[in-house]
């Protein structure tokens, strides 16, 4: 399994930081599934983390790609102008991901071989609260991602994440 | 000129990639660079550009754009005018019969480019738009995929974010309202940045995958430069393709600032097989270098080029290279785009980069454009209808 609390605990300490500025648009890549079956939660789960950092809900998603052939895509649109380009796929044994955040002002990269596995969260925890928030609104994606490969075309969202 | 030799006629001059593309012809032996013309009506700054330019290379500058294609000594012209011209000088070449190098992308109309097609298959000259599909770390992507070493592709995420210009400047807070037809123009201080760097990504794409594409979502945005907002184009953009198999691709194309990447920019490669993914960098492998001199600075702004675009601008504020990371050489054969073509003239095959599969990457921008205007998924082909000319 994966870890990206702790990319994402640094990632939010430098970008409130302010030293790249208003952070703008979100590029992520990574091979980190173990099957086909957590393509969707993890592409959602990634969506998650890309509006922590972008401070924003996106307003309009479009999905590509096949989880049964092992990759997916998604584009986000978000309410302030920002945007995301995320995509997914299989680590088939040599997980890795590329991370860059642009900013206003600059930008921040990350690229590694090594995705960490995630750790046992302690129950009744503020970190088990967390996931529970995060598990709601990453079904309200995986809902969106799956109408929009149905589709083939952008799902408008609500505010709340629903689709529109 | 010796007989194994082909007379190259420019065509503008500074203050265009001619700049560069003149150096890399005439670097190459097999070309001699015979002189520099231009289409009668441009306006005088673009003429005393070009007059600039022939005294820089001590070439002849010729007023009469006909007279230059009609010289025998001529035989492959180097096609840098302004992006609106690009397509149907390109066919003006072709039609006088000489071998078309022509800058990217080739045009923003689909009717130039199907002329410009048509002109350069009727003639039967060798054409090639120019393209960074030859560089070293993008063959080794090539070498990949063909070697079947991450099985059948099935996705591929490119970027070609370029790291220049004076960013924080844009007006934040609100989605941008695209537009189609996009405005096209090189302006002294914006380009349509989707549309002039992005070319080079779905050049990599269409490359890699061997496939069409079959739909198109666009994006574009106003992140870090007033000047580009003010003229309502794009300092940035992403596409996301279908292409024919459920192959995907998603692309980045844009200006991100100076102080965004510690090279020349965010230039990358994923891609996705069915038995693996590998990840290659235009920056990697390389060395990282940390000194106690004197950190990197962007250059004085020259108002002439205030966003870096041209080498003898930047040469005039005397801007310098950054020096933190120095990129390791491939082991692959490294080309210039230039001495690529002169290799198809010489042996008498086709570019990969030719005027057909330019006038295919407009039609890919061009319903990228369209999609972020409607906010919908584009089908290629474009309606001709749709032609922005």
């Amino acid at each position: 399994m994966y870890d990206w609390t702790v990319l994402d605990q640094t990632v939010s300490e430098t970008l409130a930081g302010g030293r790249v500025g208003a952070p703008l648009f979100v590029r992520w890549t990574a091979a980190a599934a173990q099957n086909n079956a957590e393509l969707k939660s993890l592409l959602a789960e990634m969506s998650a983390y890309a509006e922590t950092w972008l401070s924003g809900q996106p307003r309009r998603i479009y999905a590509t790609g096949s989880a049964d052939d092992g990759h997916l895509s998604l584009a986000l649109e978000f309410e302030n102008g920002q945007s995301a380009l995320l995509a997914i796929t299989l680590a088939h044994d040599n997980p890795s991901m590329s991370l860059a955040i642009l900013g206003a002002r600059g930008a921040i990269y990350h690229t590694d071989s090594d995705v960490p596995a995630r750790a046992e969260n302690l129950a009744g925890g503020p970190e088990e609260r967390n996931q529970q928030s995060t598990v709601l609104s990453t079904s309200k994606m995986v809902a969106a991602i799956d109408k929009s490969l149905f589709a083939k075309q952008p799902v408008a969202l609500s505010p709340e994440g629903d689709q529109a | 000129m010796s007989s194994q030799q082909l007379g190259v006629l420019l065509i503008s001059g500074r203050l265009t990639h001619q700049e560069n593309y003149a150096l890399n012809l005439r670097a190459d032996p097999r070309c001699q660079l015979v002189g520099l013309s231009d289409e009668s009506d441009v306006p005088p700054e673009r003429t005393q550009l070009n007059r600039q330019f022939a005294e820089d290379l001590d070439i002849p500058y010729f007023p009469d754009l006909e007279e230059a294609l009609a010289r025998d000594d001529v035989h492959l012209v180097s096609v840098c005018a302004d992006p609106e011209r690009r397509g149907r000088i390109a066919a003006r070449c072709a039609d006088a019969g000489k071998h078309v190098y022509v800058d990217k992308p080739m045009t923003p109309y689909l009717s130039h480019a199907a002329a410009a097609v048509a002109a350069i298959e009727r003639a039967g000259v060798r054409s090639q738009m120019f393209s960074s599909n030859h560089q070293a770390w993008v063959q080794q992507a090539r070498r990949v995929v063909e070697s079947g070493a991450i099985g059948e592709l099935k996705a591929i995420h490119v970027d070609n974010l370029f790291s220049k210009g004076p960013n924080g400047t844009a007006k934040l807070g609100t989605p941008r309202q695209a537009i189609y037809p996009p405005v096209i123009s090189n302006f002294v201080d914006a380009k349509a940045e989707l549309y002039a760097i992005g070319v080079y990504a779905l050049g990599f794409v269409c490359m890699l995958s061997g496939r069409a594409v079959e739909s198109v979502f666009g994006s574009t945005a106003n992140y870090f430069f007033a000047e580009h907002q003010n003229r309502n184009m794009e300092d940035f953009g992403f596409l996301s393709l279908t292409l024919e198999g459920g192959v995907t691709a998603t692309i980045t194309g844009g200006r991100i600032g100076w102080a965004s990447h510690p090279a020349g920019g965010a230039n990358q490669i994923h891609l996705i097989g069915a038995e693996g993914s590998i990840f290659l960098d235009a920056n990697r492998p390389r060395l990282e270098v940390y000194a106690n001199d004197q950190p990197w600075t962007p250059p004085e702004i020259n108002p002439r080029d205030p966003m870096g675009f041209w080498r003898t601008t930047q040469d005039e504020v005397n801007a310098q290279p950054k020096r933190t990371i120095a990129s390791l050489p491939s082991t692959l054969e490294s080309r210039t785009d230039a001495s690529y073509f002169i290799d198809c003239i010489f042996e008498e095959r086709e570019s990969e980069m030719n005027a057909r599969q330019a006038a295919y990457l407009t039609e890919i921008l061009l319903a990228g454009y369209k999609s972020a205007a409607e906010g919908r998924v584009v089908n290629l082909p474009l309606l001709r209808d749709d032609d922005p000319a």
